[in-house]
């Protein structure tokens, strides 16, 4: 049980934070520890290693019994850079019930996100000691490659990326199309990728600055703004 | 029209809980016997008595605790794949089925309704072996999708709201100490620092009071 969105985040190894020492990682992730209400099917469980050889059975049962509220985990998001090779195209062979294509997406992680996940989850393992607590398997293996079968956190941003000029991005600092200078589109889709907090203010900035420029400037002369 | 199949129970064996779970059901005691019958929706009588066995294996009664039997595992499964869950009828099922690797998860054709049949078939004679026979039998399909999914609906069984079947009279939210489906914790929090906090547990019926249906009740 938790207290919904009770917990602490810190952001020393976040963005360009705290990265001297871990070269080859670009960008970190903020770290966060959170009572967040996991409900009790999702929480059983956990215990740590070596306390039970199985995940069922008499001595499974005692084990998750025993650590049931005396654990918790450390997690993190971090910044998913923008790679060429990840996209969403729509499937050559999949329809929906309407006979429209299904979107497919072609997403696997790269050294780079291996190598954040190496050192957020050696700062993971440094805080639960700093708080004598007996520290886990990190389960940063799962970035061997990415699966669909555990969540993991999913804010997709881009597919109308905003930039300076027209060869590298869909719409400008305005939040308006390149080309088609009567088409403004506002939201997540402008950024590449999602910074490791979410984007909803930035949002907010973009779109007010698109409303100020559609009214201020745009209707008085319609046409390209940047 | 199918003869309808019923899970027997030793009433010993629940405690009395069952009854208060399958209210509105027409649960039948044998005052004699001391035994209730349970209208299964699924199974057959032999189909329930195998997968109560297993999940009695995967979540045992024992000095630790009350286990599956005691919570109606047997039926909350039951009732699952009865539903729309064990018919797959929200799952995308169309054509083709492709091998592929595990991180793409389960692409088979098979629905957990068939799934389960499938595995039960495998398991014969399973709920009149002895205990330790029993577990060498499930830890020799412990990679397979059906004892995946049996592991995984027994902690279901065990966990969820009393309102889909298992759980009988919160026995296992009292097991594990957790206290219901609440708004918040926000007024509880500083009340016992340190101290291992507990609250009589509450289902999702008593706390909005009126009787409430999971989706496996879902009519077409």
């Amino acid at each position: 049980m938790g207290a919904g969105g009770l917990g602490i985040c810190i952001s020393d190894f976040d963005g360009k934070e705290g990265l001297d020492a871990f070269p080859g990682v670009l960008r970190g992730g903020n770290i966060r520890l959170v009572s967040g209400g996991e409900g009790p099917i999702a929480s059983f469980g956990s215990v740590p290693p070596g306390e039970t050889q199985s995940n069922w059975g008499s001595d499974f049962k005692k084990a998750a019994l025993a650590w049931y509220d005396r654990a918790t985990s450390i997690g993190t998001e971090a910044e998913h850079l923008a790679y060429r090779q990840n996209f969403l195209d729509l499937d050559p062979t999949y329809t929906d019930k309407y006979g429209d294509p299904l979107a497919r997406l072609t997403l696997d992680w790269t050294d780079h996100e291996r190598a954040q996940g190496a050192m957020l989850t050696k700062v993971h393992a440094e805080i639960a000691k700093a708080m004598n607590g007996r520290a886990a398997e990190p389960n940063s293996r799962q970035l061997q490659r990415y699966t669909v079968t555990q969540y993991q956190s999913t804010h997709v941003n881009g597919g109308v990326i905003m930039g300076g000029t027209p060869d590298r991005s869909v719409v400008n600092p305005w939040s308006q199309h390149w080309q088609v200078p009567n088409l403004w589109v506002v939201g997540a889709s402008a950024f590449p990728q999602n910074g490791s907090g979410n984007p909803t203010l930035t949002i907010l900035a973009l779109t007010l600055r698109a409303a100020d420029g559609l009214i201020d400037r745009y209707l008085k002369h319609p046409g390209g703004l940047a | 029209m199918k003869r309808r199949e019923f899970l027997t129970l030793p009433v010993q064996s629940l405690g009395g809980v069952l009854l208060y779970t399958l209210a509105g059901e027409a649960v039948r005691l044998q005052a004699q016997t001391r035994e209730i019958r349970v209208p299964l929706r699924f199974f057959t009588a032999a189909e329930a008595q195998v997968v109560q066995a297993a999940c009695e294996r995967i979540f045992p009664s024992d000095a630790s605790g009350p286990g599956a039997t005691e919570a109606g595992v047997a039926i909350y499964i039951d009732r699952q794949l009865a539903g729309p869950y064990g018919s797959d009828k929200y799952r995308f099922t169309q054509p083709p089925f492709v091998e592929s690797g595990p991180e793409h998860g389960y692409q088979g054709k098979q629905n957990p309704g068939e799934i389960y049949r499938e595995g039960i078939r495998q398991l014969a004679n399973f709920a009149e072996l002895p205990p330790e026979q029993q577990d060498k039998r499930l830890r020799a399909i412990e990679p397979s999708m059906f004892f995946r999914l049996l592991r995984q609906h027994t902690m279901e069984g065990m966990f969820s709201d009393p309102m889909h079947g298992g759980n009988a009279g919160l026995i296992g939210w009292r097991l594990i100490g957790y206290p219901g489906p609440l708004m918040s914790y926000r007024d509880e929090i500083d009340k016992a620092p340190g101290k291992p906090w507990r609250r009589k547990p509450v289902s999702l019926a008593q706390v909005v009071g009126h009787p409430v249906s999971g989706w496996e009740d879902e009519k077409d």
